[in-house]
C-alpha cells in the first residue's frame, strides 16, 4: 500500500510538472530571456526598466484580456486596436473640446468602445459574417472615424485631473496601471473559471455545435464576448490616454495583433475552447521584454517588426502542432 | 489455388498508452474479397493506415506479390496498387464527378489542354459499366454518400489498384444502395482486383468474403475461408466471450399519451406527418438514410422551422421557435454525429455532462465546480461510462463510452423524453448491447423514448412500436408483435 502511495505522490509531481511545462511553458520562456537580456544589457535589469516595462504592457495586456475571452470562444477580433484610437479620441474631444467631465468621458469612452464591440459581435453572432472579415471591416470603420473626428490631429493635455491612472504610484513605487491591469486580470479569470458565463463561453468554442445541441445560445453568448472585449478596450484605452495625457492617431496601433500573439504565446488555442485568460498577461509581457530588450541592445527597429512577424507565426505553428499531435 | 497478394509479418504498431497491433500476420490471396473484422479498438484502422502509407513507422514487414514494401507516404502506396476507399471520403465537393474521377491525372489533349470531352465520356464508360445511372458532369456536393463511394471506387479504377481496402463502406448506405454497391465489387473482382472489406455488420461479411481475418485488441486471432464458420462463432472470435444478442425488453406498459404530432409539414422534406408518443413507450423510427427521419425530429424540436402541422406535449400545443425552448420542455437529443453535434471532443468528460444545465451546478452565476465533478461522478457511474477518470477528455474514449456520455447529458438534465438519432452507429457489439440494456433501464425509470435506427434489427430489437418513413411520409405503422424484417422493408423501399 505503501508503495502505492509512494507512486501516487511521484505521479502527483509528474503531472504537475508536466501541467507547469504544457500551460505555462511561457513562464520558462519569460525566464531565459530575462536571463538573456540582463546578461547581455546592464540597463536591462533595472528596477527603472521593469517599471517601464509593465507601464507599456498594461494597455496591450488589458486588451489582450478581450481578445482572450473572444478566441476562447472561438473567434478573432481585428478591431481592437483602432477601437482603442477611436474611444480615445470620443473621450479627449468630448472633455477638451465639450468641457464635459473627465470621469464622465472616461466611462464614455468605455461605453463607445463597447458600442463598437456590440456591432462586432452582432456582424458576427447575428449576420454570421466570418469573424476575421466582420472585425476586419469594423476595424477599418474604426480608423476611418478616429481621422474624421481629430482630422488626424494629436490632442494632447486632455486633463490632469485624470492622468494619475496612468502615470500615478501607489504608496510612491506602484503604478496605478499596473493595480488596474492586474485587478482586470483577476476580475477576467474569476468570469472565466468561476463563472456560468466563462463556461457558456468556453463551451461555445470547444464545439459550437456541440454547445447549440446542449441547449447553450450561441448567438447571445458569442455577442456578448464581444461586448466584453470591446469593454476591456474602454478600459485599456482609459489607461493609455492618461498615461499619454494624449490621443494620437497611431494609438493602440497594431494592439490587436500584439494581443493575438499574447495569447498564443500563453497557450490559448486559436481554435477556441482551450486555454486561461492571465496566459494572455504572461504572453504579453513576455512580447514586451523582447522587444524592450531588442531595444535596449540597440536592435534595428525594422528587424524588430521582423522578430514580431516571427513570434507570431511560431506561436501560432506551436499551436497547430500542439492541436495535430492530439488527432 | 490464388497465389498470395498481400503479406503481413509480424506487424506491431504501438500509441502512447495503447498496443494498436500486437505481432498481426496474415495473408491475402489474389482475387479474393478478404474481410478484416474485429470490434472498435480492435486494430482494423491502424492496419489500414499502415497498408495506405500513412503510418510509416511500425515494426513488422508488409510484403506485396512476393516483394517486401516500405512505404513511406501515401503516394508510393498508391503506385504499388494499393486504394483506399475511406470512411470519411476524400473527395473535392464542388468538382465534376469526371473532374474528380481523373484528379492528379487529367486526359490531355494534343497541345497539353484538358480534354474535357474524353474525360467525360471515358467518366461516364466506367460509371456505366458499375450499372450506375449518373450524369459525371454533376458536381460531387450533389450527390449522395453511396454515389460519392462509387466516385471514390472509379478513382482508384483510373489508378489502376490492384488492391481495393473499403474501410467500413456500408455504414451509411441504405439496403439498396448496398446492392449496388455488392453488384461493385463483384465486378472488380470478376476483373481480378482483390478486396479488402471492413465491416462491423455480419450479414455482409457472410454474404461477400471468401476469407476473413479476425482482430481482437490488436492481436490477429485467426484467418479463415468464411463457409468455415457461423455468425455465432464469429462473433465469438471478435469479442473473446457470447454476446447476448438478444435485445432487451423493458415490459413497461406505455401511460398516457405524451406527445401528439399532427400534420407536420415542411416542404420537400416531409409531409403530414401524425403520431402519437404515450409514456414510457419506446418508439422507434425506422426508414432509410433521407427518408427525412432526422428532419422530422428537427421540425418537432425547434431546431428547423416547419410550414404547417401542430404538436401537442401533454395535450398543450407548443411550438418551439428555439431548441431550448424544447429542453426546457423535457426533450432531450441525442444526435446522430457524436463527435461533432454531441459533444464536445476536447472538454472532459465532466464539462461535457454539465453543459445541458449550468443552473443545477451553480449559484447566482457562479459555478461550483465540487458539485459539477459530484453530479458527472454519479453519471459516469451509473452509465458505467469506462474511463480514467471525469477529467478524461471525450475524445480519448471508445465510440461506445462517448456514446454514454452524450446521453449523460440528457440524464443530468432529466430530460424526460428523450431522442436518440443512430445511437449505435459506429458501436462495437459489446457496447451495442450495454446502449440497448441502457434503453430499457431509462423507460423503467420512467423515460420516454423515440429512436432512431437504420439497423432493421436494432429498431425491431427495441421498439415497442414502429414508424416507417419513406421520402418524406409516413410508410407504416407496426407494434413490435406485428413487425419483421420483411415488413418494414417493403414499406421502406
Amino acid at each position: 500500500m505503501s508503495e502505492a502511495n509512494v507512486k501516487g505522490t511521484e505521479n502527483k509531481i509528474y503531472g504537475f510538472m508536466k501541467k507547469l511545462s504544457k500551460e505555462y511553458m511561457i513562464l520558462i520562456a519569460l525566464l531565459i530571456i530575462v536571463l538573456v537580456f540582463s546578461f547581455s544589457s546592464k540597463y536591462f535589469f533595472t528596477a527603472n526598466n521593469f517599471m517601464t516595462i509593465l507601464l507599456q504592457s498594461a494597455t496591450v495586456a488589458i486588451v489582450a484580456i478581450g481578445q482572450a475571452f473572444i478566441m476562447l470562444g472561438g473567434n478573432l477580433d481585428l478591431s481592437l486596436g483602432q477601437n482603442v484610437c477611436l474611444s480615445s479620441y470620443v473621450a479627449a474631444i468630448l472633455i477638451k473640446d465639450f468641457g464635459i467631465n473627465p470621469w464622465l468621458g472616461l466611462l464614455l469612452c468605455i461605453a463607445t468602445a463597447m458600442f463598437i464591440g456590440l456591432i462586432n459581435g452582432i456582424l458576427v453572432a447575428i449576420v454570421r459574417i466570418p469573424t476575421f472579415i466582420a472585425t476586419l471591416g469594423v476595424m477599418n470603420i474604426c480608423t476611418g472615424m478616429a481621422k474624421i473626428l481629430s482630422k488626424s490631429a494629436t490632442i494632447s493635455n486632455v486633463s490632469s485631473e485624470i492622468s494619475f491612472l496612468g502615470r500615478g504610484y501607489l504608496f510612491g513605487i506602484v503604478p496605478v496601471s499596473a493595480v488596474i491591469m492586474i485587478l482586470m486580470f483577476v476580475l477576467a479569470s474569476f468570469v472565466a473559471k468561476k463563472t456560468v458565463l466563462g463556461r457558456y463561453i468556453y463551451s461555445i468554442g470547444g464545439n459550437e455545435e456541440a454547445a447549440y445541441f446542449s441547449g447553450i445560445s450561441v448567438k447571445k453568448y458569442t455577442l456578448i464576448s464581444y461586448v466584453m472585449a470591446g469593454a476591456c478596450v474602454g478600459v485599456g484605452a482609459v489607461v493609455l490616454l492618461s498615461r499619454l495625457n494624449a490621443v494620437t492617431i497611431s494609438s493602440g496601433n497594431a494592439y490587436e495583433f500584439d494581443a493575438v500573439i499574447g495569447c498564443v504565446l500563453g497557450g490559448i488555442s486559436l481554435s477556441g475552447g482551450k486555454g486561461k485568460v492571465v496566459q494572455a498577461l504572461f504572453g504579453v509581457i513576455f512580447l514586451m521584454v523582447l522587444f524592450n530588450g531588442m531595444t535596449q541592445l540597440n536592435v534595428n527597429p525594422f528587424v524588430q517588426d521582423v522578430v514580431k512577424g516571427a513570434v507570431l507565426i511560431i506561436a501560432i505553428a506551436i499551436d497547430v502542432l500542439r492541436n495535430r499531435v492530439k488527432n | 489455388m490464388a497465389q498470395t497478394i498481400l503479406e503481413v509479418r509480424h506487424v506491431s504498431k504501438s500509441f502512447p498508452g495503447v498496443k494498436a497491433l500486437d505481432d498481426v500476420s496474415f495473408s491475402i490471396k489474389e482475387g479474393h474479397v478478404h474481410a478484416i473484422v474485429g470490434e472498435n479498438g480492435a486494430g482494423k484502422s491502424t492496419l489500414i493506415k499502415i497498408l495506405a502509407g500513412i503510418y510509416t513507422k511500425y515494426e513488422g514487414e508488409v510484403w506485396i506479390s512476393g516483394k517486401k514494401e516500405v512505404f513511406e507516404s501515401p503516394q508510393m502506396s498508391k503506385q504499388k496498387g494499393i486504394s483506399v476507399v475511406h470512411q470519411e471520403l476524400k473527395l473535392s465537393e464542388p468538382l465534376s464527378i469526371a473532374e474528380n474521377i481523373f484528379l492528379g491525372k487529367p486526359l490531355r489533349t494534343k497541345l497539353g489542354l484538358i480534354d474535357w470531352k474524353a474525360m467525360n465520356r471515358k467518366a461516364q464508360e466506367m460509371v456505366d459499366e458499375l450499372n450506375v445511372k449518373l450524369d459525371v458532369t454533376l458536381p460531387v456536393e450533389t450527390l449522395t454518400v453511396a454515389q460519392k463511394q462509387i466516385v471514390e471506387i472509379c478513382k482508384s479504377i483510373v489508378a489502376e489498384c490492384k488492391i481495393l481496402i473499403m474501410d467500413e463502406p456500408s455504414a451509411t448506405l441504405t439496403n439498396k444502395e448496398l446492392d449496388v454497391l455488392f453488384g461493385i465489387i463483384a465486378k472488380l473482382k470478376k476483373d481480378g482486383v482483390t478486396i479488402i472489406y471492413i465491416s462491423h455488420r455480419m450479414e455482409e461479411v457472410f454474404n461477400l468474403s471468401d476469407e476473413l481475418s479476425v482482430l481482437r485488441d490488436g492481436k490477429h486471432i485467426g484467418t479463415l475461408r468464411t463457409e468455415e464458420i457461423d455468425k455465432d462463432a464469429l462473433v465469438n472470435m471478435m469479442v473473446g466471450r457470447t454476446v447476448n444478442m438478444e435485445y432487451p425488453r423493458s415490459e413497461i406498459t406505455p401511460g398516457e399519451v405524451l406527445l401528439k404530432v399532427e400534420k407536420l409539414t415542411r416542404k420537400g422534406v416531409f409531409e403530414n406527418i401524425s403520431f402519437e408518443l404515450r409514456k414510457g413507450e419506446i418508439l422507434g423510427i425506422a426508414g432509410l438514410v433521407g427518408a427525412g427521419r432526422t428532419e422530422l425530429m428537427r421540425g418537432i424540436l425547434g431546431i428547423d422551422a416547419v410550414d404547417s402541422g401542430d404538436v401537442y406535449l401533454r395535450g398543450k400545443k407548443v411550438k418551439y421557435k428555439d431548441f431550448r425552448e424544447a429542453i426546457q420542455d423535457g426533450f432531450g437529443l441525442v444526435p446522430e454525429d457524436r463527435k461533432q453535434q454531441g459533444s464536445t471532443q476536447i472538454f472532459p468528460i465532466k464539462s461535457n455532462i454539465c453543459m445541458t444545465d449550468f443552473g443545477r451546478i451553480s449559484a447566482r452565476g457562479i459555478v461550483n465546480d465540487r458539485l459539477e465533478s459530484q453530479y458527472a461522478r454519479e453519471h459516469v457511474k451509473t452509465l458505467r461510462v469506462a474511463a480514467p477518470s471525469i477529467d478524461t477528455e471525450v475524445q480519448y474514449l471508445s465510440g461506445g463510452n462517448q456514446q454514454k456520455v452524450v446521453i449523460a447529458k440528457w440524464l443530468y438534465r432529466d430530460s424526460e423524453i428523450l431522442i436518440m438519432d443512430e445511437p449505435t452507429r459506429g458501436i462495437d457489439v459489446g457496447a451495442k448491447r450495454e446502449i440497448y440494456d441502457l434503453i430499457c433501464e431509462l423507460v423503467k425509470q420512467g423515460k420516454t423514448m423515440i429512436v432512431i435506427s437504420s439497423e432493421l434489427p436494432e429498431v425491431l430489437g427495441i421498439s415497442d412500436r414502429i414508424l416507417v418513413l419513406h421520402e418524406g411520409r409516413l410508410a407504416g405503422e407496426l407494434s413490435s408483435e406485428e413487425a419483421t424484417q420483411e415488413k418494414v422493408m417493403n414499406m421502406c423501399i
